[in-house]
This record gives C-alpha cells, sequence and structure tokens, in this order.
C-alpha cells in the first residue's frame, strides 16, 4: 500500500524548534504540503479546535505545562480530535509508566527518537490499515448498533488476523457497555489463556465487578497490580471496589498510592480528596483538593466540588479567610456560571455561619436562593446538597429536608450518592436517626410505586398503572427505573390497544430521560426497539 | 571530599550522563540521515563518508540504550511493557532502521516470517537486541542477513544468521545463556550479549522466561546465528 499524504493537513508539536524543523522537512519529504508547527500543548489545543488536522505528531516532553499525553487526553475528552486523525507521540523512550497512565487515552503509535522517514512511512500505513479494519466497528459503536458491531468484530477478526487483539479488545468492551459481562470475561480469558496482559486482566476484573462478584473482582485487580504495578487505573477500580465494599479507609489508601504513581491526573486527586472528605481525614482531602484545583484550572476536568468541599473544610477549621479565598477563586473560574454562583452563595453561607457571622451568612443564603427560585430544576445533585446543607443549618429547614428528598428520588439506587446525602444531613447537625428515616422513606417511596406499578400491570390494569407512574415522574423526573417502568406499561398498552400521538410522545420522553441517565441499560435498549416498532407500525398505519 | 556526607552512587551518574549523550546523539543522527538524504538528492559525492559517521554513531547509540537499560533491568523494580506485536512488522521496522548500514556494506537483508505472527514483547528493549545483533552481524557479514521468526514449542523463536565466518569459539555456548554466567573480556560484544540475555530473561510468561542462544549454525555454511526465544 503506498500512502497519498499530498491533501494532508499535519501538525508538529515539540518544544525544540530545532526538532520541529527537523520533523517538518521530512514531512515535506513524504509529500505533505500542509504543515503547522507549535511549541506547548496549550497552543495546540488552540490550533486543534480551528483544524481538522489528519496526523499530529507530538513530543511527549514539552517542557513546562501540559505534557504530550495531558495534551491527548484534553483534545479527546473535549472531542476535537476527528476519529480518523492519526496521533503519534514522539518520545526518547517509552517508559513504562507512561505508556500504563496512558491506556484510557492512547495514542496511535509511539515513536522512539530517533526514527528515519521510512520508519515514519511504514507506520502510517499500518495505522491506516489498522484503523480501516475498525473504521465500521467504530461507527457501528458510535450509533449504537452494538448488535452490528459485534458481528463486524468476527468479520474483521477472520479478515484481519493480525489486528486479533485490537478486535478482541474492542468487542469486549462492546460487551461491557450493553451489560453482557459473561460474554465478555470469555473474551478475556481467551486472551489471557495466550499471555497475561494487564488490560486483558483489569477487563476481566470490570466484569466481574458488573456481575456484583466484589470480592473476585479485588482479587483479580490486586493480581493485576502486583504483575504491573505502573497499571495505574487497576488502582482505581481497587478503590471503587472498596467503596461498593463499604471500606472507605482502604479506598482511600488505594487512592492515595495511586496518586503518587501518577499525581498528575486530575480526577484521581478528585476522587481522593472526595473519599478523604468522607473519611473526616482533612489533612488529606484538603491537600488532594488543592492540586486538583491547580491541575484543573481552565481544563475540562475542573468542578466547583473541589473549592466547594476545601472551603467547608476551612470553616469546620474556622479558617473563614482561607475559605472566602479559595470562593473568590472559584467565582472567577466559573464566571458566567449562575448555578455554581448558587453552590458558592450557600457554602458561603455556611462558612459565614460556623463562625458566628449570622448576618452575613442569611445575606449569602440569600442569594442562593434567590439564583435557586429561577434555576431551581436545572440543579446539579452537587449543587442541591450545598443549598440543602446550607438550609438545614441555618435556613428553611423543611426546604434543606424536600431538597435532600428530591436528590434522593431520582438516584435511589445510587449508593454513593445516598452516602453523600446522609453525610450532609449528618454535616448540617441533623440527628443520625432522623437522617435515616429520611433517606429510608424516600427510597421505599420509590420502591413501593415501582411495585404496585408492577403489580397493576401484571394484573391487566394498564392504565392505572401508568397513572401511578406519571404522576410519580412529577415529583421524580430524572428517576431512570421509573421512567423505565412508564415507558414500558405505555409499551403494553400501545401493543395492545394502539398507539395515539401523544402517548408515543410520552413513551419517548421517558425513554429519552433514562437515556440521559444509563445510555446503555440492557432494559432500556429492548424498550427502546419495542418503541421503534410501535412508532414504525403507526407511521404505516397513516 | 563528599559535602554533608551526600553522596549519588556512580552507576545513577552514569544513568543520567548517558541518557544526556543517548539524546543528543538522537538528535545529530536525525540531522545526519536528513543530509544524506538530500546529499544523494543532488549527487552528493561524499556520501560515503557521511554513512559512515552515521554508522558509528548509531553504533554508540545502541551502546548507550543498552547501557541504560541494563541499569534500569538491574534495578528490582523494573518493569517491561509487555504488549502484543506483529512480528513481521516489528523485524520490518528494525531492517528499515538500519537501512544506512545495509546500504553502506552492501548487505541484503532477508525477511522470512508470517504476517499474521504475533509476538507478546517490550518492543523498545527487543528493538535494542535486535538493533545491536543486526548492526554487529553487519561488521561480520559477507553479504547477506537472514532474520527469521515462527512459533517454537509455544514460544516466539527470532533467528538473526549471516554469512560471516561464525562466532569465535570462546563465545560460543551450548547451553542457553543466562545472565550472569558471561565473561566481559570479550569487549563490546560481550556487553550486547549480557544486554541480550537481561532482556530476554525479563519476559516471562506462565512461570517461563526466555532465553537466548549462540551458534554458528547459520543457513549460509560456517556462518553466526543468534536467537532469542521469547515465551
Amino acid at each position: 500500500m503506498i500512502v497519498d499524504l499530498s491533501k494532508y493537513k499535519a501538525l508538529v508539536i515539540d518544544d525544540f524548534a530545532q526538532m520541529r524543523q527537523n520533523i517538518k522537512r521530512m514531512l515535506e519529504s513524504c509529500c505533505i504540503r500542509y504543515i503547522d508547527d507549535c511549541g506547548t500543548g496549550e497552543d495546540a489545543i488552540e490550533r486543534i479546535r480551528k483544524i481538522n488536522y489528519d496526523l499530529i505528531l507530538c513530543d511527549y516532553n514539552l517542557g513546562e505545562g501540559k505534557d504530550g499525553q495531558q495534551l491527548l487526553e484534553e483534545i479527546k475528552h473535549e472531542g476535537i480530535l476527528d476519529p480518523s486523525a492519526i496521533f503519534m507521540m514522539i518520545t526518547a523512550e517509552n517508559t513504562v509508566a507512561m505508556v500504563m497512565a496512558a491506556v484510557e487515552y492512547e495514542p496511535d503509535a509511539y515513536l522512539t527518537k530517533p526514527f528515519t522517514k521510512d520508519v515514519l512511512l511504514k507506520r502510517l500505513e499500518r495505522i491506516l490499515e489498522r484503523k480501516g479494519s475498525l473504521r465500521d466497528i467504530g461507527r457501528a459503536v458510535l450509533r449504537k448498533d452494538y448488535a452490528v458491531a459485534v458481528a463486524l468484530c468476527d468479520k474483521q477478526l477472520h479478515e484481519s488476523p493480525k489486528n486479533a487483539l485490537e478486535i478482541l479488545k474492542v468487542k469486549a468492551e462492546i460487551f461491557l457497555t450493553i451489560n453482557e459481562p459473561d460474554k465478555a470475561i470469555n473474551v478475556y480469558n481467551s486472551i489471557l489463556n495466550i499471555h497475561s496482559l494487564p488490560w486483558a486482566k483489569g477487563g476481566l476484573g470490570r466484569a466481574l465487578f458488573m456481575k456484583g462478584k466484589l470480592h473476585d473482582a479485588r482479587q483479580v485487580f490486586e493480581e493485576v497490580i502486583d504483575e504491573a504495578p505502573h497499571f495505574v487505573i487497576a488502582l482505581d477500580w481497587l478503590a471503587k471496589i472498596h467503596l461498593s465494599l463499604n471500606d472507605s479507609i482502604q479506598a482511600q489508601t488505594v487512592l492515595e498510592q495511586a496518586s503518587s504513581k501518577s499525581p498528575k491526573v486530575i480526577l484521581r486527586r478528585q476522587a481522593l480528596g472526595d473519599v478523604a472528605y468522607t473519611n473526616k481525614d482533612y489533612d488529606a482531602a484538603e491537600h488532594a483538593y488543592k492540586s486538583a484545583i491547580k491541575l484543573g484550572r481552565g481544563s475540562k476536568f475542573k468542578r466547583a466540588a473541589e473549592y466547594t468541599q476545601l472551603a467547608k473544610i476551612y470553616g469546620t477549621q474556622k479558617f473563614d479567610q482561607k475559605a472566602m479565598t479559595v470562593l473568590r477563586l472559584a467565582r472567577d473560574e466559573f464566571i458566567g456560571n449562575n448555578e455554581v454562583n448558587m453552590q458558592l452563595y450557600s457554602v458561603e453561607g455556611i462558612v459565614h455561619h460556623k463562625v458566628g457571622r449570622e448576618s452575613a451568612a442569611s445575606e449569602a443564603l440569600g442569594k442562593a436562593m434567590h439564583i435557586y427560585r429561577s434555576e431551581g430544576n436545572k440543579l446539579t445533585y452537587d449543587a442541591s446538597m450545598d443549598l440543602a446543607h446550607a438550609n438545614l443549618l441555618y435556613g428553611d429547614k423543611a426546604l434543606g429536608k424536600e431538597l435532600i428528598k428530591r436528590i434522593i428520588s431520582n438516584n435511589h439506587d445510587d449508593q454513593a450518592l445516598l452516602q453523600k446525602a446522609r453525610q450532609t444531613m449528618l454535616d448540617a447537625g441533623m440527628d443520625a436517626p432522623e437522617a435515616e428515616l429520611l433517606i429510608r422513606n424516600s427510597v421505599n417511596a420509590i420502591i413501593n410505586i415501582n411495585n404496585e406499578g408492577a403489580k397493576l400491570a401484571n394484573a391487566g390494569n394498564l392504565n392505572a398503572a401508568i397513572e401511578l407512574f406519571e404522576d410519580a415522574l412529577k415529583q421524580m423526573p430524572h428517576n431512570k427505573v421509573v421512567n423505565l417502568n412508564a415507558a414500558q406499561a405505555l409499551i403494553i398498552y400501545m401493543k395492545k390497544n394502539g398507539s395515539t400521538p401523544e402517548q408515543l410522545e410520552n413513551c419517548r420522553t421517558y425513554l429519552n430521560a433514562a437515556r440521559n441517565i444509563t445510555p446503555n441499560d440492557p432494559k432500556l435498549l429492548s424498550l427502546l426497539d419495542a418503541y421503534k416498532q410501535i412508532s414504525k407500525a403507526q407511521d404505516i398505519a397513516q | 571530599m563528599k559535602p554533608n556526607g551526600t553522596t549519588i552512587d556512580f552507576s545513577t551518574i552514569l544513568a543520567s550522563s548517558a541518557h544526556d549523550m543517548k539524546n543528543s546523539l538522537s538528535m545529530l543522527l536525525n540531522s545526519l540521515d536528513e543530509i544524506i538524504a538530500t546529499g544523494q538528492c543532488h549527487g552528493c559525492h561524499n556520501g560515503g563518508n557521511l554513512s559512515q559517521i552515521s554508522y558509528e554513531a548509531r553504533r554508540i547509540h545502541n551502546s548507550l540504550i543498552q547501557l541504560l537499560s541494563v541499569f534500569r533491568l538491574e534495578q528490582d523494580n523494573y518493569e517491561p511493557n509487555i504488549t502484543h506485536h506483529s512480528v513481521y512488522d516489528f523485524l520490518e521496522e528494525q531492517i528499515l532502521n538500519n537501512q544506512t548500514v545495509f546500504n553502506m556494506r552492501h548487505i541484503e537483508a532477508t525477511l522470512d516470517c508470517s504476517p499474521d505472527l504475533m509476538g507478546f514483547f517490550d518492543a523498545d528493549l527487543l528493538a535494542g537486541v535486535v538493533s545491536n545483533i543486526i548492526n554487529n552481524t553487519a561488521r561480520y557479514s559477507k553479504g547477506h542477513i537472514y532474520i527469521n521468526a515462527r512459533m517454537e514449542n509455544k514460544m516466539l523463536m527470532i533467528n538473526i544468521e549471516d554469512d560471516g565466518t561464525g562466532y569465535p569459539p570462546e563465545m560460543l555456548m551450548n547451553e542457553t545463556i543466562v545472565p550472569g554466567k558471561l565473561k566481559f573480556d570479550t569487549g563490546n560484544t560481550g556487553l550486547g550479549i549480557y544486554f541480550s540475555s537481561l532482556v530476554a530473561n525479563a519476559h516471562h510468561n506462565n512461570g517461563r522466561h526466555g532465553y537466548i542462544k549462540i551458534s554458528n549454525d547459520s543457513c549460509y555454511q560456517g556462518g553466526g546465528k543468534f536467537t532469542i526465544m521469547m515465551p
């Protein structure tokens, strides 16, 4: 295969001007005419936003500021890197730490310096061939046509045995996405029988976790870490498993280990801060949040929570000046974001209250409530939680409870969020039994609605079931299970009695709401199929 | 006199210097290859000298890589980055990387390997091994190098065979070579073999470790044959 590169747009990123010139000349001799170059990751992001490059050659080491890997993570996360574009990382040597830290956002190839034009061309040729064999699979995955994607994987395994492992990796990943852990386990085991590879073993652990086999999953991840200590993502999973086993102390230890191996990854710092905060290890939490703030400045990964949590820690320690400084920083970072502003005022109020400045506290809460009245329904759970916290502490206690109840109603099966709600109520001075009762009542209310609705539907009383679920959704529009149940009852009704446009419209609303929460839920996918059939039948009837 | 009793051991200093030298050489090699390439386009006549410089620079570069890798491999916590690779693609790339040497010495390298053969190894480490052997073989070969690979006894076997006069008797070992059993009086070749055996040994799968073999069983009568087995 001879590659025609004359139409290619290329970008060369290296902090050494001399090296950039070398590579540019090499690309010119490969007949590429359009070549841009720059010296920093920040400049590169600006360019990639504006121009669709076909080929990006980036040195791993970019001096101060972002390194090549961080650049790749940001452009992939931001979605500005075209999926067909080729990203090659140029390195002086491939250290295992660097490669292992990149498993989630891998470049298409690592090129070790020095390399010749012929090696570069060969690599390009192979990457294009590999991307070609994965392209149709990738497209099927993008349009969520998973059955087709799996069939294409099998076809490519046959036609392109050279790329077998890449294809198997994608196939197993699809099975995990559509909640078929057993099928994923089969694929991973078939790979592990040939050779132990950290990503395959990690995949096996994820599949076991999905099946709820937490102890088996823990063992697998511990083996991975033992065999490949640099595979940091295994530590993230181990921490997640410890949290599911309600062992937040172990989770913190593991996350500390992960952060020390790969301190640059901001998401890991955020998770460590959150878990240390839960453990009331405020020194560790302060440290983690501070570095998350530093790494997150100007980044897509930043959250307001780093600032608000840190401010709350300072408030608890009566360092109100420090807390105010943090909140000011947040206001600058999230300028023009109403929701964050409301959250910041809530936390500002909490801090004022802690040091006894009551009038300042109510003034801040007043500002927060003013924004709440206009934005109320659009708030994230994080922001509502802080508003609830302030209200429970010294404001409208009934509203505080109502906000917490609403968060739980919308997420009654999310254990981590329930834990956060519990923590908030306790921090705001509620009795433990009262907090538990509020949680239990809110969760039970949802479970009862779902059970009762299912009973009505099974008894053939579909109208009553639909009415019950639709009524419940007025209170908890984001509850996944209730949305799915409402859609299901409607679908059964429409199959039996035919459909009206209004029913179809409602059904679609519920399915979309569920899709926004868990896009790959197997029940959702099968209901979507049923919905499509009904709406098609109606189109034909008209 | 050591300030405040602080000591940095010599191998760390050596490794750090080797690292610097290697990066400088890498820049130098890039520029050199480019000059050679453009020089040929313009009918430049001292291309031969430049190729000689490039060849020697590449040898130094290889030695520094070995030195650094040996240093890392001997640190207890070193972990090779073992992933799957197409063996054909890998070997083809090693040949391309050493094309200057082959051109200069008028050597024809033949690659014999199924395009579907899959291997599990640390590509950087194995590239160091193969590059070094190819480079040395090029000095002794009369014009042919035969590089072949296949699965043997569930291990990946890579052979590099030449049509030279074979390895000297003191380097031949009938038993498989393990690190630690080597003498260093053979100079650079000794380091190369030591490095190769360390790299092979660092690869393991299901309790089996890799190893190397050196013989004069080349397919060209009397020539040398280097074998590396990877589990």
